[in-house]
């Protein structure tokens, strides 16, 4: 099959001020996903798995390599062309629209007329579990219900791809995880392409086909991990604990000795 | 969706009614309060009144004939009609070079860099030597009196803007940059919005300088209006008609205030979670 999306010698160099000399926070990033596949990339915090998002969501155009969604290079799509749904950390609703025309916005920015898209974000906040709070502003809502609307917000405008930026890292443990399971009925039900980003290996072994690990700055991804097992999962599944444990393992081996390595 | 789940959420819908119920039964209790204090200073006053001269303090009573007396005659009309003619302009001049010069502050950090010392400079000159200098400037006229009113009143507004400016959320830009949202829209909705509630304090506190500042250019240099009949009666020492113009003067502010730019922020800002102070 056909890569969906497909990352060559992805490079990025961040420039501070006019100074020469520049930070490295990507360097050979290589990898290929398939059609509605769901995948993981896994790295420690500050190892530029945020910066692979950015670039590929759109937001950062400054970079080195090839970045190709279904074959076409990015930098020569106009964005208006793109179609992704992006979940960040932070809901980032606005904080003066109610539920409804939070998800409104993207509906009418992505180019859907006023009367359809309160009927479309009308279903996904139903299908979010939201139904009853189409009018509550942001700050009347938990954080647990405002992540829930922006996921909804996300699906909503029916996009090719879906980013994900470390979406439930701020949430308690019992949150994140019914919000999880929502995620993967809501994936199974329309099959988008995910790519999402974590620093939790638990999170990554139980959501995703495959990940990608990846070391610390400057950012590169070492190893790909196939997690062979069927869904629905279960979190109490000894399969589960077994590969994440290996991934836990491998990870401090690598990210250790490079550390060692480097004397830091 | 689990059914656990939307137990949970049913139950936080609840709280949220009740804090809302709970919260107009105080703004209620509050009104009232308000109502009842102004009640006990009238009291008050009437009292002190009684004993002491008319010449240091006349009563309610006389001194609300006395306004009746000049709303009667339309000495109030004339002069108040001059007075907010000033306030209006200079009003408009103010918002419309303190936004103006705020925003560009807070756009450009190299303009931020030098302009910071010469807004402070600006905030810290009384309003009095910009009267004079206008006056002497521009002789005593009209222009000169809505030159030195904007000029007292446009550099609080300009560090409002400036400060609101400096507030806008980037991560809420990305966000809409992500839905493809046009630069049109990402104006209108994500940016003017935030910059809103900063627009409307800095008209508030605006306003209320500017009546201060007005008042006191006209005592200077005009030959009507309410601070030059404030000057008037206190020329002849009329004690009654300066309690009479000062109050009226006061609840005119005071309808403007809470009558009008109040509800326009309720309005506005319903999507603001209320800070209990």
């Amino acid at each position: 099959m056909a890569a969906h999306i497909e990352v060559r010698n992805l490079r990025k160099v961040f420039q501070f001020g006019s100074s020469k000399r520049g930070l490295l926070a990507l360097s050979e990033v290589n990898f290929a996903i398939k059609p509605g596949e769901f995948v993981c990339i896994l790295g420690p915090s500050g190892c530029g798995k945020s910066t692979i998002l950015n670039i590929l969501g759109g937001l950062d155009a400054t970079y080195e390599g090839e970045v190709l969604v279904d074959g076409v290079s990015l930098s020569s799509t106009p964005s208006q062309k793109r179609r992704i749904g992006y979940i960040f950390q932070e809901p980032r609703l606005l904080p003066w629209r109610s539920v409804l025309r939070n998800i409104t916005f993207a509906l009418e920015s992505v180019g859907h007329p006023r009367s359809a898209a309160r009927e479309t974000a009308q279903s996904f906040i139903n299908l979010v579990g939201l139904t009853g709070f189409e009018h509550h502003y942001p700050y009347q809502l938990s954080g647990g219900m405002q992540q829930r609307t922006s996921i909804a917000r996300a699906f909503a405008v029916d996009p090719d791809i879906l980013y994900m930026d470390e979406p439930f890292s701020s949430l308690d443990e019992i949150t994140a995880r019914s919000l999880r399971e929502e995620l993967l009925e809501i994936w199974r039900k329309t099959h988008k392409t995910i790519l999402f980003v974590t620093h939790n290996s638990m999170e990554a072994t139980f959501l995703s086909d495959r990940i990608f690990l990846m070391t610390r700055r400057p950012g590169r991804i070492y190893e790909e991990v196939t997690v062979d097992l069927p869904r629905p999962r279960a979190l109490d599944d000894p399969r589960l604990f077994a590969l994440n444990n290996r991934i836990v393992t491998n990870f401090l081996s690598t990210i250790g000795e490079l550390r060692g390595a480097r004397g830091a | 969706m689990r059914a656990d789940v939307r137990e949970a959420a049913g139950a936080h819908l609840e709280i949220v009614e009740t804090q809302a119920m709970a919260r107009s039964t105080v703004i209620m209790g509050r009104s009232l309060a308000k109502v009842a204090s102004a009640i006990l200073i009238v009291l008050v006053w009437w009292l002190l009144a009684l004993t002491l001269s008319p010449d240091v303090l006349p009563g309610p009573l006389p001194t609300f004939r006395v306004f009746w007396n000049n709303l009667i005659t339309g000495q109030l009309h004339t002069h108040f009609f001059a007075t907010m003619i000033r306030v209006g302009l200079g009003f408009l001049f103010a918002m419309l070079l303190g936004i103006l010069a705020g925003t560009i502050m807070g756009l450009y950090q190299r303009v931020e860099l030098v302009a910071d010392l010469w807004v402070m400079v600006a905030l810290t000159i009384p309003g009095l030597c910009y009267t004079f200098l206008s006056f002497m400037w521009f002789g005593l006229n009209e222009a000169a009196a809505i030159i030195a009113i904007s000029i007292t009143v446009f550099p609080s507004i300009t560090i409002n803007m400036w400060e609101g400016v400096k507030d806008i959320d980037s991560r809420l830009i990305d966000m809409s940059k992500t839905f493809q949202a046009s630069p049109l829209r990402r104006f209108f909705q994500v940016i003017i919005p935030q910059i809103l509630p900063y627009i409307l304090a800095a008209s508030r506190f605006g306003l209320g300088l500017i009546w201060k500042v007005t008042v006191l250019i006209e005592l200077i240099g005009m030959g009507d209006g309410v601070g030059y009949m404030l000057n008037f009666w206190f020329q002849v020492y009329d004690m009654r008609q300066v309690l009479a113009w000062t109050l009226f003067f006061t609840i005119i502010m005071l309808v403007i205030e809470l009558g009008i730019l109040k509800q326009v922020e309720n309005r506005i800002f319903a999507w603001r979670p209320r800070i209990k102070v």
